[in-house]
């Protein structure tokens, strides 16, 4: 008897095991879907228009409309949401095409201002191309004149709120501001939230877990049944 | 002799399989109360800027669907991948999402969240809760498809509701077709 509650203590522990083994796995896979990456900051970074200060930060893409996205700046826990901000998919055209070597790549700072990230590619989806950041208006006015180069913005005054139905309008480095076209992407580099679902197959439907409790339950009463005959016969 | 070590490692076999199943379900449960919490318990003034979500929120949650007659309320997250539907109701990715015009799609599983939708019955009502707002839909029909039949995600002009789960109901393992229940808006949101 004593033998047996030795085999029986042993079940228990690698039951515990199993339990603590599922906890861990379950809560690891939360959170886990979409493009996000990481930042390890040095000196100060303006994203969208928060300056975020040196230190580590999680970057999580919101899919949003056709023509853009949300970013969610996190702290390194994920339990403050330090910033959102909007971005377009970055268009690499033929006569600029541009390979990063960096997963980020910056507007230079100038005197007065952080320098600021202009593109964005997340980390774990290296196929499915960059996130060029929008900046407020002003902000975009001042960067599109640094690198003569037109840069994608929303109205100063618009908020997080509002940011799945403001207009987008294009900088140009001669302070022209003309709309924003989602046309001019030949490719959707992208993941875009489309009207047009991109499944082959309907999701499956069922987990495995009824079927682990069913042999766990069936093992359980297997073992119960071949110790009641197991004593019966000794 | 051989009845004792079978029983014994039949025990060793079925108590870490119980205690997986456990384990699974119970993360479920934490984290539909998290999330419920983390979501619902912010005002709505402040929860329309997501700047001030809740420590614990996760930024993938979209709201919560609720069919009061048969007791279906789950939590609804972006993403229709193993881990999303283990622990929430799924938006299909690329169908419309609340408060937008067209087609949304939610999946679930059809041995939790989705169970009940056996029972579900013409006219019966859907809500979608966010913190700002509730939408309110009314089943129109149910149908049986196969898997491939993506049709019912492609974008309509009104404002419809699909739910996707498995079929039939108490298949063991992955299920040979797909139980589809379609709703109408009838309620629109404030917002």
């Amino acid at each position: 008897m004593s033998r047996f509650m030795n085999w029986l203590a042993i079940g228990v522990c690698t039951a515990l095991v199993g339990f603590g083994v599922a906890t861990v796995a379950n809560a690891q896979g939360v959170g886990g879907t979409g493009e996000k990456g990481y930042i390890n900051l040095t000196e100060p970074l303006d994203v969208g228009g928060t300056v975020l200060q040196p230190g580590e930060y999680n970057i999580i893409v919101v899919p949003g409309r056709v023509d853009r996205n949300m970013l969610q700046v996190w702290n390194i826990d994920k339990t403050n949401l330090l910033a959102t901000l909007l971005s377009v998919p970055h268009v690499e055209g033929p006569s600029e095409v541009r390979v990063p070597n960096s997963r980020y790549i910056y507007y230079p700072a100038s005197e007065g201002s952080p320098r600021a990230l202009r593109t964005w590619f997340a980390s774990n989806t290296p196929n499915s191309g960059g996130h060029d950041i929008v900046y407020p208006k002003a902000r975009a006015t001042e960067l599109a004149a640094r690198v003569a180069e037109p840069v994608v913005a929303i109205p100063d005054e618009v908020k997080v709120a509002e940011f799945e139905t403001a207009p987008l309008v294009v900088v140009t480095p001669d302070k022209k501001v003309v709309p924003y076209k989602v046309a001019t992407i030949k490719e959707p580099p992208a993941k875009m939230a489309q009207n047009t679902p991109p499944q082959r197959l309907l999701p499956q439907t069922a987990s495995h877990l009824p079927l682990i409790a069913g042999l766990g339950f069936l093992s359980l009463f297997g073992a119960l049944g071949m110790g009641v005959l197991a004593r019966r016969f000794v | 002799m051989w009845l004792q070590r079978g029983s014994i490692t039949l025990l060793t076999l079925g108590l870490p399989l119980l205690g997986w199943a456990l384990a699974a379900h119970f993360s479920t449960v934490v984290y539909q109360a998290r999330q419920e919490r983390a979501f619902f318990s912010v005002s709505p003034e402040v929860s329309a800027d997501p700047a001030t979500t809740a420590t614990g929120a996760d930024p993938l949650v979209l709201g919560r669907i609720e069919i009061p007659r048969i007791g279906v309320a789950a939590i609804v997250r972006e993403g229709e991948d193993d881990t999303t539907l283990a622990i929430a109701v799924g938006h299909i990715t690329g169908t419309a999402r609340p408060g937008e015009s067209g087609n949304m799609a939610l999946a679930g599983h059809r041995d939790s969240f989705f169970r009940a939708l056996r029972e579900i019955r013409h006219q019966d009502t859907i809500r979608i809760v966010t913190p700002t707002n509730s939408w309110e839909y009314a089943v129109d029909s149910t149908a049986i498809v196969n898997p491939e039949d993506t049709w019912v995600l492609d974008p309509t002009s009104d404002t419809v509701l699909s739910l996707v789960t498995c079929y039939p109901f108490n298949y063991i393992g992955h299920a040979p077709k797909r139980f589809i229940v379609r709703a109408s808006l009838v309620v629109p949101g404030p917002g």
